[in-house]
């Protein structure tokens, strides 16, 4: 938790130690973190992605979509036409078992596919905070980059919200930050502990206009 | 007494499998192909941004893409 005040006296005193673990959703004073774009002399405060619960849809999905051949059975099994049960024995015979076991394994694969492509998703997703500017830089897997940025000083007004179920449980949110551009609003989607992260942004802006850091 | 799934929908069974060999096909090499793109992006989102863990999340994509190649061959093999 920020433990800075209103009138935070450094850098040090808003973000008083590390906290970086690897493939976490928030790492402070991150280790081993650079990115292309990056200045010299540009120092990376803060590294989130969403928050990790975000990713339950998928998931779930995920472990529906690999029990269907399972569902599929069971509920071949049930079904009684005429007083008759529905069997597969002439397709079975037909193409052999190495033939399904290979289409069983595509099928799983693609399972895997669609988990693997959406935590690439989840993980290329990126908000950096650094000592002059925010930058959200996401790879949008198979369809391309999107970077964009806000300087500090140019922060005018930060907010946050907090809403529903999920989020309130696992204390998640957004975070839109106001900048003086034209293209005003910056917008940190379902980040951890927003609240935290608002109190530092705002006390790093108010150290910036200090022109302490 | 059993009723066969072929018969229940009328199919003729050697079309129904020639269809699903050739969708299985299809489909394992549009897969194979699409990650292997997949496996550039992920180089090209290291070059953009460096984090850690990533060296594991390269080489779980190596190992799958080579999977899939795999499974490829063997579909390839198998169907036809």
């Amino acid at each position: 938790m920020a433990n800075a005040g209103i009138n935070p006296k450094s850098v040090r005193h808003i973000f008083p130690k590390r906290k970086d673990k690897p493939f976490a959703s928030v790492s402070v004073y991150p280790v081993n973190l650079f990115f292309d774009v990056q200045n010299p002399g540009e120092v990376i405060y803060i590294m989130m992605r969403k928050h990790f619960i975000t990713n339950l849809p998928w998931i779930i999905k995920g472990v529906i979509f690999a029990l269907v051949p399972f569902i599929i059975l069971a509920v071949t099994d049930l079904i009684i036409i005429g007083g008759e049960k529905i069997i597969f024995e002439s397709v079975f015979n037909q193409a052999g078992t190495a033939f399904w076991l290979v289409a069983l394994a595509i099928f799983y694969s693609g399972i895997f596919s669609y988990l693997i492509g959406n935590y690439l998703n989840w993980y290329f997703n990126i908000y950096l905070l650094t000592n002059e500017r925010v930058i959200h830089i996401h790879f949008k897997i198979f369809t391309g980059k999107i970077v964009s940025e806000a300087a500090l000083e140019k922060i005018e007004d930060i907010s946050q919200q907090i809403f529903g179920f999920f989020p309130s449980i696992f204390n998640y949110g957004d975070v839109f930050v106001q900048t003086a551009a034209e293209k005003s609003k910056f917008l940190f989607k379902s980040v951890s502990d927003p609240s935290w992260f608002r109190d530092v942004l705002g006390d790093l802006v108010s150290l910036i206009r200090k022109g302490e850091p | 007494m059993n009723l066969d799934f072929t018969q229940l929908l009328k199919l003729d069974i050697n079309l129904f499998i020639a269809i699903i060999r050739l969708a299985l096909i299809c489909f394992a090499s549009l897969h194979a192909l699409a990650f292997l793109v997949l496996l550039r992006q992920v180089n090209l989102a290291n070059n953009a941004i460096k984090t850690k863990g990533f060296g594991c999340i390269l080489l779980v994509m190596v190992v799958y893409v080579i999977t899939l190649f795999f499974i490829l061959i063997l579909t390839v093999i198998i169907a036809l």
